[in-house]
């Protein structure tokens, strides 16, 4: 009994003692080949601190190792915030391109960090990442989107119908063509990308709507469920709200779900063109 | 009957402390955007909050250069008009004989056909620029392929056109 | 007993509307909404703005320049002195509201693009005043390019 006792024990000290062994060879074997194939990509991030009296934006880099990070600038920014700098903030959330939380600018054009892919082939140039262009920034990457938000609202993204209202009476029923007409609109994610590239909001955020607000508005004025597409023309008409857009193009081009702003706002002026006062006044009344 | 009334009161009171977050009447201030939009600005300019960079950051595509430079070059031609606009008329003489005070000055026939460069180039692309903006203004060639073939097709078609001139 | 004081608790508690709402059927004993409200004021910011809309200036805007996309060519082709006066006030004119967009988009503040606007009209002024006298007592505008390229 004893001596089976003794030979199990020796045979679990020798299974461990191998194991051991391995285990530590493998462990340098791994730690060699990582430390050798170890891929670090600078990331030149934007910083600035309201709780730190005094403090200036600035700049502030970090070394990421690609091998060991996902491919999105977004796993980048949370591997350094895991890792490095607890400090950094930014806004995220579904992590795939459809919150619209992680938008920035990375390498000088906005778009979400979640659908941005790290550039590994140029390891030696950082990967500057800034807020988005013009904007007041609460901390780091963290913009106060209210005012966009405000604009928003103000062009009444809702249905709004002529008559009396009977919820869960009946559906409003849509072709096939009009529905057609809404697709490319409704898809934005309101993330503010196209906005703040556009230099004319950037001069002028408070007054002129910016390409995102502009094209939910088309997407409303050309909903065929909707009853009020010329009040929403109406409260176009000045000279700042569609009108300082002149076609800089910088919208389409950031956009990260490929839509086309520029074209809605196109859209939108064709359709001013045939707005007149008298049919605001006529329909006021009927 | 005493047990019936006493559970009514113990409901009374257990309403009465859960009334305020309960039954609370939404009050008539609603705020309008124009009231959060002032509030945003407000807000900001108290906290003094940095204002993130932008033309200094931002990497603009070919479309917004084109358009930089239509806008750059009608304002070049605006002020060419103005002044030739003004300055003509003062000129001693008229415009034949001034002209030929110019010629007689013999400037190189190389730095005559660059300031006819100059001067024509602004001109050609900014004309024809102005029809692919008239023809946006249809809501035609809005996607972003026709944004960069056209663009190109008007920055090589204005410089040909503008040598072609100058070279007249 | 004292489940009917909870019972009773409860009742209080919750809105009778809750309790007695069906979810699956359409509920006919809540009014229906009334129509939509909406602002049928345009909520611009020249809320007291008289004159022509923004629509009709850029209408107006459009009309000169297709004028002028016209007029160049046919004005250097045919060299028609009604032509160069054509010339002179879509080119003055198109300038004008050029300028008048660039100075808005620019200028900060409401008494700068004032300012400026008073200023550049008086230049518009001048310079189509100044093409029209050229065009009546000298060659006229696309003559004297013509002279100016030879």
């Amino acid at each position: 009994m004893a001596s089976l006792s003794v030979v199990k024990g020796f045979q679990l000290a020798s299974r461990q003692a191998a194991l051991l062994s391995f285990q530590s060879v493998r462990s340098a074997q791994v730690a060699a080949a990582t430390q050798a194939q170890e891929r670090l990509k600078k990331f030149s991030v934007y910083r600035w601190d309201p709780d730190k009296p005094g403090d200036k934006p600035r700049m502030q880099e970090y070394d990421v190792d690609l091998n060991t990070c996902g491919p999105m600038v977004l796993d980048a920014l949370i591997k350094i915030k895991n890792e490095i700098d607890p400090t950094l903030t930014f806004r995220r959330s579904c992590r795939e391109g459809i919150c619209g939380s992680c938008s920035m600018n990375i390498n000088g054009s906005n778009t979400l960090a979640c659908l941005c892919r790290i550039d590994g082939a140029s390891l030696t140039k950082p990967a500057k990442i800034y807020p988005l262009p013009h904007m007041y920034i609460i901390k780091d990457l963290v913009p106060d989107m209210n005012n966009f938000y405000a604009q928003y609202r103000s062009v009444e993204p809702y249905l709004k119908r002529k008559e009396k209202v009977e919820y869960g009476k009946e559906q409003y029923i849509q072709s096939i063509e009009d529905r057609a007409k809404l697709d490319g609109l409704y898809e934005c994610i309101l993330c503010a990308c196209c906005s703040t590239s556009c230099p004319s909001y950037w001069w002028h955020g408070d007054k002129y709507l910016g390409p995102a607000v502009l094209m939910q508005a088309y997407r409303w004025m050309v909903d065929s469920r909707d009853h009020y597409q010329t009040e929403r023309i109406a409260r176009m008409q000045d000279k700042f709200s569609v009108y300082k857009c002149h076609t800089i193009m910088n919208c389409t081009v950031t956009c990260p779900k490929g839509l086309n702003p520029a074209k809605a706002i196109a859209e939108i002026k064709v359709l001013m063109k045939s707005f007149k006062k008298e049919d605001l006044k006529s329909e006021a009344t009927a | 009957m005493a047990l019936t009334f006493r559970s009514v009161n113990c409901s009374q009171l257990l309403l009465r402390r859960l009334t305020p977050c309960m039954t609370k009447r939404v009050t008539a201030t609603v705020s309008t955007w124009k009231d959060e939009q002032n509030k945003f600005l407000e807000k900001n300019a108290t906290l003094k909050r940095p204002m993130s960079p932008h033309i200094t950051i931002y990497s603009f595509p070919l479309t917004a250069l084109l358009s930089g430079s239509h806008r750059f070059t009608g304002l070049g031609i605006y002020a060419g008009l103005a002044a030739f606009g003004v300055s003509v008329n003062l000129l001693p003489g008229d415009l034949a004989s001034n002209l030929a005070l110019v010629k007689s000055l013999s400037y190189g026939p190389a730095l005559i056909f660059l300031t006819k460069l100059y001067v024509t180039w602004p001109f050609c692309y900014h004309y024809i620029n102005g029809i692919r903006h008239m023809i946006w203004d249809t809501g035609r060639g809005m996607d972003l392929k026709s944004m960069y073939s056209t663009g190109y097709a008007v920055l090589g078609s204005s410089i040909v056109i503008a040598l072609a001139i100058a070279m007249l | 007993m004292a489940a009917l004081r909870i019972l009773r608790t409860r009742a209080l508690l919750v809105s009778p509307q809750l309790v007695t709402r069906s979810f699956l059927k359409t509920d006919n004993a809540r009014t229906p909404y009334a129509p939509t409200a909406v602002h049928t004021t345009p909520q611009n910011q020249n809320a007291g703005q008289s004159g022509m809309m923004a629509s009709t200036r850029w209408k107006f805007e459009h009309m000169v320049t297709l004028a002028m996309t016209a007029a160049v060519p046919t004005a250097f082709i045919t060299q028609h002195p009604l032509l160069d006066y054509v010339l002179a006030g879509c080119l003055t004119l198109h300038g004008h509201w050029g300028m008048e967009s660039i100075f808005l988009d620019y200028m900060p503040g409401k008494t700068l693009p004032k300012v400026a606007n008073s200023c550049l009209f008086g230049v518009s002024v001048l310079t189509f005043a100044g093409l029209c006298y050229f065009n009546y007592n000298d060659v006229g505008i696309t003559k004297a390019i013509m002279m100016l390229w030879s």
